[in-house]
């Protein structure tokens, strides 16, 4: 997180320095798409070398325990291109990629672009509804902590975000798990939909909603605190301005004050983390899916790196990498739209 | 019907929002009752992956199982042993010369109700023969075919290069011609693209959600009679110890893959009763020889120690092996010393007694001395060139007991004068490790099949070096035995053969063959019962060589299973949740606005 907002940060001194001072808006995105496109080749090269250079041999995973001979193992390696040399392997994995193409998975025989495809609307689903609940929660008890700070609310609400904050996920899911799956058997155990799925429209959308409760709960527990710290602290810098005190004198209500002119300027910072944490987003909670069996991204790259299944790797690689870069451009862009300051600097 | 996940995900959005804006849709809800199943269900939970349904690409267990219980092979292992049964063959016969063997395919239909013919293995087998990519799973078992044709209907006929003796025991999917014959691209082909699909096991694959479920119904065509449970599921889980919460709340019926303690904090539970079954795995330690590989080129870098019989009989005679099944397996396995485990009784090589190496301290030191390996000034041993004698023992990060076991090694070895480094390594790595031979002692274990065969070939001198050696262990007169064997045709002649290569293998030490490993087991007694071991005596019912397990397990009575249907419709269930979720969220967001007024009030 911190990372992130550093990286922010110097992209704002950027628009100030090279951009600022009435500098082309157009000039200013098209640099911000070309830096974009440039981190993700780097990517593209690097997710290759990388897994490459990993240790793992896919063969060895994948015979083993079952009859095997010699002929066998050279037939994989040529059907997985592993007998070409590592150049050769490149150039063709770079070919395969202008047309549009990821490759084949080694371990599911499958086009790579078909199995992310199907995980990512899962864990669109999962990390989308905890992202907009953490956020409303967190903006929520984040404003009235910091509005009276000190207070028993302040000290109760703040306290318990950072003790669920640093509660480690697994043992938190788990715990969860028991107590509203088991102990009062009010949600299933396991996975996204009923086993076999379910028939009808409305019943299969219940269904899944029914199956999204307790690791969308997990996800937010363990995320929101982060939205309160940064609201918290960006109100509290704004409380002793000059204008609240104007907005006082003119009679407003507290709450008035609070939400008409504290909270809106308040809301920047908060706004930009936002925007970056969405680009994390379908890299999704590997350990919350892990918890509750949601068949998510996070779980389908971790799995294919214990054989390792070199093009799914890439794949996941460019698609994870990929939203966080597209997600940076924007949070840039968007920045200099919604903020005065960097606007008319 | 299935929706593509995206489009649930907005229908869940839409659904929310519905929800929080009344409740209209509650009338809605209670209409789904009607996908109730009135038929009996039985969950099996797994934790290892699916790769694919495809039987001639399935590899990962769960998958082979799942294609044992969707397609007939030939001829199946017996619960019992293991030994070779009928199944779509009825009889066989080799010829004089061990090259020809005719098979007599028994009067049995597909579940679509054709009729299950020789024209349909013929077709199997060729296809496997001539696609290298329907050879993926199964081309090793017909490797050595000349060809395989039905000469009719009920006759198949295949002809082997060289006598091979594990005939019987290849395991192959027949699958229906008339299905198979329009499918174009067997490589990307992942058999859950039209259902039913047609086969000829006891259940029939009905509904596949990738990394979530896969549904199978009874064949009522099974040739041995359908199965007692009507449905059978087999649901993914990410992790076991949500499984056995899974187990304890019903949402599954049978859980395999627990760890002990798992497998302990269950013993209290009335409806659920356990089975540590005999399994075919053992855990063992080998010892780099660094053998050169079969070209003739130099491979590994194991300490040259550990080409001394007497050095690796004296490291066997150091290790307590009862210590270890008492402290880190718990009691869950049996002493080892074979690589045939004992669940294969015609094919294990027992020791006689005063062969037998079991923990003596004092002999492994006696046979030190006598080698020539004095102990220096620290207590450690020195090699023939006097250099302390100090082992790498290579451990996966992701095995405990083993990293347990190697606390208790190290001191066992310390206390012979043999220095031993644990080097914890990820899988991956420790992978890679062995198959670049740079250990010195390192942790395996396998799962050995109904016939001995494949373990054995990981043991002879052509597979040292490559990725499907076990111990890069090399004798010139075990490859001969294991040609014999190979060779051997009569059962009894060729266990004699089987058992004399396992008795040189534990001669030279190959490896310290530690333990056999219980698997740990556990389902819903209060309603199935019947279940089938692997072998019969004390064995399995998940993870079998057969499906033995699944197609025995019935209803615990017949009241017992209207309750199961019963407890299929899960409707007021998934409304009673949403509801009172929704409920504590209203609760909350209620509590703190009520705070929030007062503490308004409070300041104006």
């Amino acid at each position: 997180m911190v990372d992130v907002l550093t990286t922010t940060e110097s992209a704002t001194d950027l628009v100030g320095g090279r951009f600022g001072r009435g500098g082309s808006t157009l000039r200013f995105v098209a640099a911000k798409i070309g830096g974009g496109l440039v981190s993700l080749v780097m990517v593209v090269v690097l997710g290759f070398f990388l897994f490459r250079a990993m240790p793992g041999n896919p063969v060895r995973t994948l015979i083993r325990d079952r009859p095997g001979d010699l002929e066998q193992v050279e037939r994989l390696r040529r059907e997985w291109s592993l007998d070409k040399s590592l150049f050769g392997q490149f150039v063709d994995y770079i070919v395969d990629l202008a047309h549009g193409d990821l490759g084949t998975s080694f371990k599911y025989r499958q086009p790579v672009t078909d199995l992310l495809w199907d995980r990512v609307g899962a864990t669109v689903l999962l990390t989308g509804t905890a992202l907009v609940l953490s956020v409303a929660l967190g903006l929520w008890l984040g404003t009235r902590a910091a509005w009276r700070h000190g207070s028993r609310f302040d000290q109760l609400s703040t306290a318990t975000a950072l003790v669920l904050w640093s509660v480690p996920t697994f043992w938190l899911g788990l715990i969860v798990l028991i107590v509203f799956a088991v102990g009062l058997d009010l949600f299933p155990t396991a996975g996204m939909v009923s086993p076999g799925g379910v028939d009808g429209f409305f019943p299969s959308i219940l269904d899944t909603g029914h199956h999204l409760v307790l690791p969308a709960l997990t996800m937010v527990a363990v995320v929101y605190a982060q939205y309160l710290m940064v609201m918290r602290s960006s109100l509290l810098e704004e409380m002793n301005a000059d204008y609240l005190t104007t907005a006082r004198a003119k009679g407003l209500r507290d709450d008035d004050v609070r939400s008409k002119h504290a909270v809106p300027n308040a809301l920047l910072p908060t706004v930009t983390i936002i925007f970056l944490h969405v680009g994390f987003l379908i890299s999704g909670a590997v350990t919350v899916e892990k918890v509750f069996s949601w068949p998510g991204l996070g779980l389908l790259t971790y799995e294919a790196i214990q054989v390792p299944d070199y093009p799914l790797l890439q794949g996941s690689l460019i698609v994870l990498a990929g939203a966080v870069i597209v997600m940076n451009v924007l949070a840039d862009i968007v920045y200099r739209l919604i903020d005065p300051r960097v606007r008319t600097s | 019907m299935r929706f593509s996940k995206l489009t649930r995900g907005l229908g869940v959005c839409v659904a929310t929002a519905a929800l929080v804006a009344g409740p209209g849709l509650l009338p809605v809800t209670t209409g789904a009752a009607a996908y109730a199943q009135s038929d009996v269900t039985m969950r099996v939970s797994h934790t290892q992956e699916i790769d694919t349904l495809n039987p001639f690409t399935a590899v990962f267990l769960v998958s082979t199982q799942l294609g044992r219980l969707m397609y007939e092979f030939l001829t199946v292992n017996s619960a019992e042993s293991s030994s070779p049964e009928p199944g779509i063959a009825e009889s066989w016969e080799p010829s004089a010369d061990n090259l020809t063997w005719t098979f007599k395919i028994r009067e049995a239909k597909w579940s679509d109700g054709e009729p299950i013919t020789a024209k349909d293995a013929a077709f199997t087998y060729n296809l496997i023969m001539t696609n290298e990519d329907a050879a993926a799973a199964n081309g090793v078992a017909v490797a050595n075919y000349e060809s395989v044709t039905a000469t009719d209907d009920r006759t198949l006929v295949i002809k082997t290069k060289t006598p091979q003796a594990s005939m019987l025991s290849s395991e192959v999917p027949i699958v229906p011609e008339h299905v198979w014959s329009k499918v174009t691209d067997i490589k990307s082909f992942t058999n859950s693209e039209t259902f039913p699909v047609v086969g000829s096991g006891p259940f029939v694959l009905t509904g596949y959600d990738e990394g979530a479920s896969s549904t199978l119904k009874a064949n009522d065509n099974f040739w041995r009679g359908r199965p007692k449970v009507d449905t059978l599921q087999f649901v993914k889980y990410e992790n076991s110890d949500a499984a056995v919460q899974g187990l304890r709340k019903g949402d599954v019926d049978i859980v395999s893959g627990l760890t002990p303690a798992q497998y302990d904090a269950l013993a209290s539970d009335g409806n659920i009763t356990r089975n540590d079954g005999r399994n075919r795995r053992f855990t063992e330690i080998t010892m780099n020889p660094s053998n050169p590989k079969a070209d003739g080129t130099a491979f590994g870098n194991g300490n040259p120690v550990l080409k001394d019989v007497a050095v690796r009989q004296a490291l066997n005679y150091a290790v307590d092996v009862p210590t270890l099944v008492d402290r880190v397996k718990q009691g869950h396995s049996e002493p080892a010393t074979q690589l045939i485990p004992p669940v294969y009784s015609d094919w294990t090589y027992k020791p006689p007694s005063d062969k037998l190496r079991t923990y003596d301290a004092a002999k492994a030191n006696q046979l030190l001395d006598e080698a020539g390996y004095a102990k220096g000034g620290d207590g450690i041993r020195v090699d023939k060139q006097g250099k302390p004698i100090n082992l790498r023992l290579l451990i996966a990060s992701d095995n405990t007991q083993n990293q347990q076991t190697s606390e208790y090694i190290k001191e066992w070895f310390e206390a012979i004068g043999i220095g031993l480094t644990p080097e914890i390594k990820s899988s991956n790595q420790s992978n890679d490790d062995q198959n670049a031979g740079n250990f010195d002692l390192a942790f395996t274990g396998w799962s050995v099949g109904p016939d001995p065969d494949s373990m054995l070939a990981q043991q002879t001198c052509k597979v040292v070096g490559t990725e499907l050696s076990d111990s890069n262990f090399c004798n010139a007169e075990y490859d001969r035995l294991y040609a014999q064997q190979l060779a051997e045709l009569d059962r009894p002649a060729r266990q004699e053969i089987v058992q004399k290569m396992q008795e040189l293998l534990y001669d030279n030490v190959s490896a310290i063959i530690l333990t056999y490993d219980k698997a740990l087991e556990a389902y819903r007694s209060d309603r199935f019962t019947g279940f089938q071991t692997q072998p019969a005596d004390g064995g399995v019912i998940t993870g079998q060589n057969g499906y033995w397990g699944y197609y025995g397990a019935r209803p615990v009575g017949a009241e017992e299973a209207t309750d199961e249907a019963a407890s299929d419709n899960n409707t007021p269930l998934v409304v009673g949740g949403v509801v009172s979720g929704i409920a504590l969220l209203a609760l909350v967001v209620w509590g703190v606005s009520r705070r929030r007024r007062v503490g308004a009030d409070e300041r104006e």
